[in-house]
């Protein structure tokens, strides 16, 4: 029988906070590129909620407003969040202190939000329902976003490191610590033929 | 996390007598004993739950039970988490059987009964290759571009195909473009609730998914709703076939033994496809170390099911309920095309209710529509061809002349120019004659799966890791369930159409 295929390197462990990474050494354009994943995130969430507004026939000042007012604050504290990770301050890929960071800042961002539109468009369109229930509200859907986040976060920042990797001295940590685990499958996957033991049943 | 394909073969193991070792399941050839791998040492990362996801979290999640919530209450909800709690054992049934062996379930029902498989081969046959499921998303697409919604779906079904032949391995292009279209889903949906919703919806909504003390109203038991609530529980999570395909899709991404098995290469790349083993793989479970990697690989699936999976699929149904009743409320007319059942009048109501509150939101909506359908044509498809070329190349004679990937490729583009000629010149659903019977065989399969696993598992699995017996017990009550409630909706109101 001719089988053709090894155990595959799938998943790194995760990084046990809190951690040393090389973050003293890095320049501010260090420590701007590793920002870059959450600042799309953030920016991807301000796009959905603001950027197709002008295509639903809003005034294009007021769709960029929308969009821009949403967008900027998530894409501030996407990276607030990625730099917290780098300093080794929260876990890398576990889904708890995302949400956790989330459950704050999300209602943050949608409080000031809500409070520029409200300004801008009035109260009844920005919190229709009173602004005790609104803060509520966010803190609930906060975990949706959370959730959302960690999944674009956990798929694609990876991605982002090992372009980094040369020239970015985290970045080269945290690819390094997920090659770990391809290092382990690698020895786990030494043939033992040859081994006896007794048929599973 | 993407997946490499370079592989050395699997490690083998030998007796006394120097003989390879094999593990004999059913009447098909044994499997050969060989090292499990590793498990992932993070348990969370993401395995193919997404792509169920992608696939389960529709228009069941998305329209049916904000509907049937608009109809009788919120307090319904807690069928809907009955359902998703059977789809979670489900899930985690399949993927035991799966990181098992590196058999899909078609296999493992082969070993068992092979006219059980070739019945789930016909049943894919006739639902799925009717495009019904794209045109939803084109029509959304529609709404906001004015594209004809058979020119979209047309280029829709051509995109796809085209992906999925020049990729080397597709489950790599999958994974990706399902990942992001699902974070996008989470995140917009998020987004679109914090705007459109309210606390109140919200908390009715939440109660009513844990209230299990409410019932079913004794107006969900006529002709016009029965088969309704039957629908909305087959489709609450995966409905159809999906749950069988996750257990492809589990060995494409090398969870268990099925890092022993080949990817499926795209078209163009079928000549670097490594040989196919003809059966599956069993591991040593006299083996401690082998036993410590199993358990380690079904903590990761459960993250997978339990986290991911469950708490996605809760979560995106939870909003777009809230966002429901807030339409219902804000406009008069989403609320009576609700009502009515009339799924095509009933999405530009909500969306035009989304507007009237944030004045922005009704493209958003259609927007966030298309993408839902999308991603779950871009699944299905290839679902449908991994499935059937699964099937086709171990039990169709003379089929392992060709490579898997010619045969996934000749399935794929079969049911792409089917779909293209039926948009176009046909009945997107199906034939009108049949649709009864389409709509039959989908909630019939998914009672047939959860027997077909229960009897799997006990059987074709070495002692120390078939299921406990109340997951078997689930199993059997959920296919019972399945099938007795599609069987009464038709025997006593002569409706099988529950979807």
């Amino acid at each position: 029988m001719a089988t053709s295929r090894a155990e595959r390197p799938t998943t790194p462990a995760p990084v046990k906070a809190p951690v040393s990474t090389p973050w003293a050494s890095l320049g501010r354009r260090q420590v701007v590129e590793l920002t870059v994943p959450g600042v799309v995130i953030g920016l991807l969430a301000g796009a959905i909620a603001g950027g197709v507004s002008a295509a639903g026939g809003l005034a294009l000042n007021v769709a960029l407003f929308a969009g821009v007012t949403l967008g900027v604050p998530l894409a501030l504290a996407g990276a607030g969040y990625e730099i917290l990770l780098a300093q080794g301050r929260v876990p890398l890929g576990m889904l708890t202190p995302v949400a956790l960071y989330w459950a704050v800042g999300f209602p943050v961002v949608r409080v000031l939000h809500a409070g520029l539109l409200a300004l801008y468009a009035g109260p009844g369109v920005a919190v229709p329902y009173g602004w005790l229930d609104f803060v509520v509200y966010q803190v609930l859907l906060s975990v949706a976003f959370g959730v959302g986040y960690w999944w674009l976060h956990e798929n694609f920042a990876p991605r982002w490191w090992f372009h980094l990797r040369d020239r970015n001295p985290v970045a080269n940590f945290f690819v390094r610590h997920q090659l770990q685990y391809a290092a382990a499958a690698e020895q786990e996957r030494q043939p033992r033929s040859g081994r006896k033991s007794r048929r599973p049943r | 996390m993407g997946t490499p394909e370079g592989r050395t073969p699997g490690a083998i193991t030998v007796d006394e007598a120097g003989a390879e070792r094999s593990w004999s399941a059913g009447k098909l050839p044994p499997m050969p004993i060989r090292k499990l791998p590793e498990a992932p040492v993070a348990a969370h990362i993401i395995g193919p739950a997404m792509v169920l996801i992608a696939l389960g979290v529709g228009f069941g999640e998305t329209y049916l039970w904000p509907r049937l919530v608009i109809v009788f209450g919120p307090d319904i909800r807690w069928l809907f988490t009955v359902g998703v709690l059977v789809q979670l054992v489900v899930m985690l049934e399949m993927a035991r059987y799966a990181m098992a062996t590196g058999e899909s379930i078609f296999f493992g029902a082969a070993r068992v009964w092979k006219p059980l498989m070739w019945l789930f081969f016909a049943i894919a046959m006739l639902v799925y290759i009717w495009p019904g499921h794209i045109s939803a998303g084109a029509d959304a697409l529609e709404e906001i571009t004015d594209i004809p919604w058979q020119a979209s779906a047309t280029v829709g079904l051509l995109f796809i195909g085209v992906m999925f032949t020049v990729v080397k391995v597709i489950y790599n292009l999958i994974e990706a473009l399902l990942a992001f279209l699902v974070g996008v889903m989470v995140i917009g949906s998020a987004i679109l609730g914090t705007f459109v919703g309210s606390l109140h919806d919200l908390g009715v909504t939440l109660a009513g998914t844990v209230r299990f003390d409410t019932g079913i109203p004794d107006e969900a038991f006529t002709a016009a709703f029965f088969p309704i609530v039957v629908g909305a529980l087959a489709f609450a999570g995966p409905s159809g076939m999906q749950q069988m395909w996750y257990t492809l899709w589990l060995r494409d991404k090398g969870a268990g033994m099925g890092a022993h098995t080949p990817q499926v290469h795209g078209l163009l790349h079928a000549d670097e496809e490594q040989t196919i083993p003809d059966t599956g793989s069993m591991f040593d479970t006299e083996d401690p170390e082998e036993m410590r990697k199993w358990q380690g690989w079904r903590k990761w699936v459960a993250f997978d099911a339990i986290v991911l999976f469950f708490g996605i699929t809760m979560l995106v149904t939870i909003i777009f309920t809230v966002m429901a009743l807030n339409a219902a409320e804000l406009n008069p007319d989403a609320r009576s095309a609700l009502l009515e059942g009339d799924r095509d009048a009933a999405l530009p109501a909500m969306a035009d209710a989304f507007a009237q509150a944030a004045g922005i939101f009704d493209t958003l909506f259609f927007i966030f529509i298309a993408i839902v359908g999308w991603k779950a044509s871009v699944g299905l498809f290839d679902a449908f061809a991994r499935g059937q070329s699964d099937m086709s190349y171990h039990f169709m004679p003379g089929a392992k002349r060709f490579k898997m990937a010619h045969l996934y490729s000749a399935y794929l583009w079969g049911v792409i120019i089917f779909g293209i000629l039926i948009l176009n010149f046909g009945p997107a659903d199906g034939p009108e004659g049949i649709l009864d019977i389409l709509a039959f065989l989908s909630a019939f399969v998914m009672g047939a799966y959860c027997l077909t696993l229960a009897v799997v598992n006990n059987t074709n699995l070495p002692k120390k890791i078939r299921p406990h017996w109340f997951l078997t017990m689930v199993l059997v009550l959920g296919g019972i369930g399945y099938l007795t409630a599609i069987m009464y909706s038709v025997i006593k109101y002569g409706v099988s159409d529950i979807g």
